[in-house]
């Protein structure tokens, strides 16, 4: 029998989305609460259950590497959804925005002018020793100056109740397919608490981003084609690039599909013959894009593709060279950018980050790990992180040693706490922790998704969220006070 | 559309088609088994033959026996051409298409592989078999139906039509093949002549054809009659002179069809050419691998045509 006693649960945990302390209602999430008490504990694992042949039945899985025949695997979705109020969302929101335009300036800047090196805001070094710095791109000005255009943050609400952003993901972010399943099939469990709140739709996010490629098509006519390049089936994310191919209308392809005419423009292999490729929204990293000017051996891009895009008969999104500016390294820097390019104070806080090649805070790492969580600068989905709380003495030498022989690899932040939210796991309901991914668009105009993806470690006490490593998500629920 | 995802609608709609006529095949056996229990062991090899299956299970099966044939013809997905393997590859294909076909009819495909899956073992006893063979049929029909009533008559749909009509006439012209081999079988064990119908009776019921038969012909079911009406029938959809039709259609919406129209058409000559009465009596089975290797050529003219990548 799985027990709902909001006092009892809330004793588990330092700070949470949904309850306060002595079991009451965080404002919002109210009327959840006591409805999640009127159905019962057998009754939410009844829905549970349906959830999951919901989820089967739609067909809504992610991808593990090196499992053999079975590839995909059903998504791994929390029935309780998480709620945010509408008033703090605005600022969030607004808060992405500034992001993004300042990263795009950044980017802008990186690859032509080079100003913020020259009055000394970002040093020069940590940009061009990142690994992440194309050549192949410099001197290149992308329509409307933007780089990124879509772009997933990572936010963490630490202990003292404040939001932090964690990471930008400006490469090839993933999770928005799963955003948009996750409601649907809340829709499906819940039905009727889409009628006791007001919540902020997100189903107009294909057409928002079909909007985004539009505007960035060289050709600048009214109906330009779209194709979303994927590495293909066995990608972990390709239910993602089907899913959003299909949801805009645009042609889902890969890379032996595409060829490079004489004239520069890319083409599409098709019953009829070629046909021009306006906008190209690329799922697959830098390094496998064009074995013309990147890595050689790769099979899954287009040979000539930077040749197309570097004069202008392609728009590819996001640029390549993009990777640039999603470092952990440069991120530090992001409130600066904030300040030197749009005058503005940040509107979203930074972690804290001390980077390693800067001997004195390299010092204060060394002499705190066990404090700290160390992390590679250029790795995403949670790899080669050290949680220094967590790690044995051994592991923790073991950074030591990593840190030394590679600082500017290496940045640390101070161990947040993440908050939690009420989360079924097994027949329990328990207070797991959770982060939030948002996803922001900047073409001719921006947009952020209302809420975003809710990841949670479905493990107790586990603070790593990123499904790769086992974790799960949730619904989120951006509702008006 | 791209190439790529013409070739994978095609084999979408082969391989729903093929897991379809498995399970009639395998039905027709069943129903067989029921009536004529002295022949089981000689029909599970006639059924291997006909599926082009018998090599491979010999590799892993010492003998032949009513468990081992039907686990490896429906369930065994070391057998790239049992039942359950066609309904995975269809929900691959399926799930490389999933933006070009309807979200349900994806849904769909994917539960009737997950289902089949699942309760495959099923298919083994002969209590539960033929539940199983009649929810495979239904749902794969329920397929075809979503299909054809929420599709736009385009470029994909007729892909998809294209791989199942193929598909079709081929197992037709096999269950043709596995009728006429039986009833040749209780000729030759000198039972009566009522057995033999039986046989053909059983051919038309598995491919639902029975009462679409008795509407058409009036005489009593016999061999010469079925024969002529699974070939030469242009108004069933499971004739092959039907199939042929669809193709012609399907084919006619296309670019660049010139080829693929020219060999469908030398599968109508073909079928044109057969004289059911006389092909009983000898050559039916040389006369039907002749036809499969028509819609063999027809197929890699599609191939040729639409999905090879030219530059």
């Amino acid at each position: 029998m799985m027990e709902i006693n909001w006092p009892e649960y809330v004793k588990g945990t330092v700070c949470d989305e949904l309850v306060a302390g002595g079991g009451r209602a965080r404002p919002g999430a109210a009327s959840l609460l006591k409805h999640l008490r009127t159905l019962g504990g057998e009754e939410l694992l009844h829905r549970k259950k349906a959830a999951e042949q919901a989820i089967r039945a739609m067909g809504i899985t992610f991808t593990v590497y090196s499992e053999g025949e079975n590839l995909d695997r059903l998504w791994p979705y929390d029935i309780i959804p998480r709620i945010l109020r509408a008033a703090e969302w605005a600022r969030i929101e607004t808060g992405l925005q500034q992001r993004l335009t300042a990263l795009n300036c950044f980017i802008n800047d990186v690859y032509n002018d080079q100003k913020i090196f020259r009055d000394g805001v970002v040093p020069r070094d940590v940009v061009m020793d990142a690994g992440n710095f194309r050549e192949q791109c410099a001197g290149i000005k992308p329509l409307h100056g933007v780089w990124a255009h879509i772009c997933g943050s990572d936010l963490v609400r630490d202990r003292d109740g404040k939001m932090y952003v964690l990471e930008d993901n400006l490469r090839v972010p993933s999770g928005v397919s799963y955003m948009l399943e996750n409601r649907r099939i809340t829709k499906r469990v819940f039905p009727e608490l889409f009628e006791s709140y007001n919540i902020g739709p997100i189903d107009e996010y294909p057409a928002q981003l079909f909007d985004t490629l539009a505007s960035l098509s060289p050709r600048g006519q009214d109906d330009p084609e779209i194709a979303v390049l994927t590495p293909g089936i066995f990608n972990s994310a390709y239910f993602e690039h089907a899913f959003l191919a299909q949801q805009m209308g645009a042609e889902l392809v890969e890379g032996g599909d595409l060829v490079i005419g004489a004239d520069d423009c890319v083409y599409m292999r098709t019953i009829r013959g070629l046909a021009r490729v306006d906008v190209i929204y690329r799922r697959i990293d830098d390094a496998f894009l064009d074995p013309e000017a990147f890595r050689p051996d790769t099979m899954l891009g287009v040979a000539g593709l930077m040749r197309a895009w570097r004069k202008g008969k392609v728009a590819i999104a996001n640029a390549p060279g993009t990777g640039v500016a999603d470092d952990k390294v440069v991120y530090a820097y992001v409130p600066a950018m904030i300040k030197y390019y749009l005058d503005e104070d940040a509107i979203l806080p930074n972690v804290p980050t001390y980077l390693c090649f800067d001997p004195k805070q390299r010092q204060h790492v060394l002499a705190n790990l066990e404090h700290l969580v160390v992390k590679p600068a250029n790795e995403s989905g949670g790899y080669g992180i050290m949680i220094g709380p967590a790690a044995s003495r051994a592991t923790r030498e073991q950074f030591a040693k990593l840190i030394q022989a590679n600082p500017r690899n290496y940045v640390a932040q101070p161990t947040l706490s993440l908050s939690t939210t009420p989360t079924i796991l097994g027949r329990e309901l328990v207070p797991c922790h959770i982060d939030l991914r948002p996803f922001t668009l900047q073409g001719a105009k921006h947009y952020v998704t209302a809420g975003g993806l809710t990841r949670v470690a479905m493990r107790r006490g586990s603070l790593v969220v990123n499904s790769s490593q086992g974790g799960g998500s949730k619904d989120t629920w951006i509702v008006a006070d | 559309m791209l190439s790529r995802v013409a070739e994978r609608l095609y084999w979408l709609g082969r391989y729903v088609e093929r897991a379809e006529n498995t399970a009639r095949l395998v039905t027709v056996n069943n129903n067989l088994l029921l009536d004529l229990p002295g022949s089981a062991s000689a029909l599970w090899e006639l059924l291997l033959e006909l599926l082009a299956a018998s090599q491979s299970f010999r590799q892993r099966h010492a003998a032949v026996s009513e468990r081992s044939v039907i686990r490896w013809l429906v369930a065994d997905q070391q057998n790239p051409g049992s039942l359950v393997s066609s309904l995975r590859a269809a929900r691959e294909n399926a799930r490389t298409v999933r933006e070009v076909i309807p979200s349900e009819s994806w849904e769909l495909i994917n539960d009737l592989y997950w289902s089949a899956q699942d309760t495959a073992d099923s298919a083994i006893a002969r209590k539960t078999r033929q539940a199983y063979l009649d929810s495979i049929l239904l749902k794969s029909q329920q397929f075809a139906g979503m299909l054809h009533n929420t599709m736009s008559r385009r470029e994909p749909f007729q892909f998809i039509l294209l791989g199942a009509t193929l598909e079709r006439a081929d197992m037709t012209s096999r269950i043709v093949d596995v009728g006429a081999a039986s009833a040749k079988q209780s000729r030759g064990s000198g039972t009566v002549a009522a057995h033999e119908n039986i046989r053909w009776m059983n051919v038309l019921l598995s491919l639902s054809a029975y009462q679409m038969y008795r509407q058409q012909v009036r005489e009593r079911v016999n061999g010469p009659d079925v024969v002529r009406f699974l070939l030469h029938d242009n108004s069933f959809p499971h004739a092959i002179a039907w199939c042929v039709d669809e193709l012609e259609h399907a084919l006619a919406s296309l670019p660049h069809n010139r080829l693929a129209l020219q060999a469908n058409r030398r599968v109508l000559q073909h079928l044109m050419r057969a004289n059911p009465a006389a092909l009983l009596a000898n050559g039916l089975h040389e006369y039907l691998d002749e036809l499969q290797v028509e819609l063999a050529k027809l197929h890699d003219q599609v191939v040729n045509t639409w999905f090879a990548l030219r530059d």
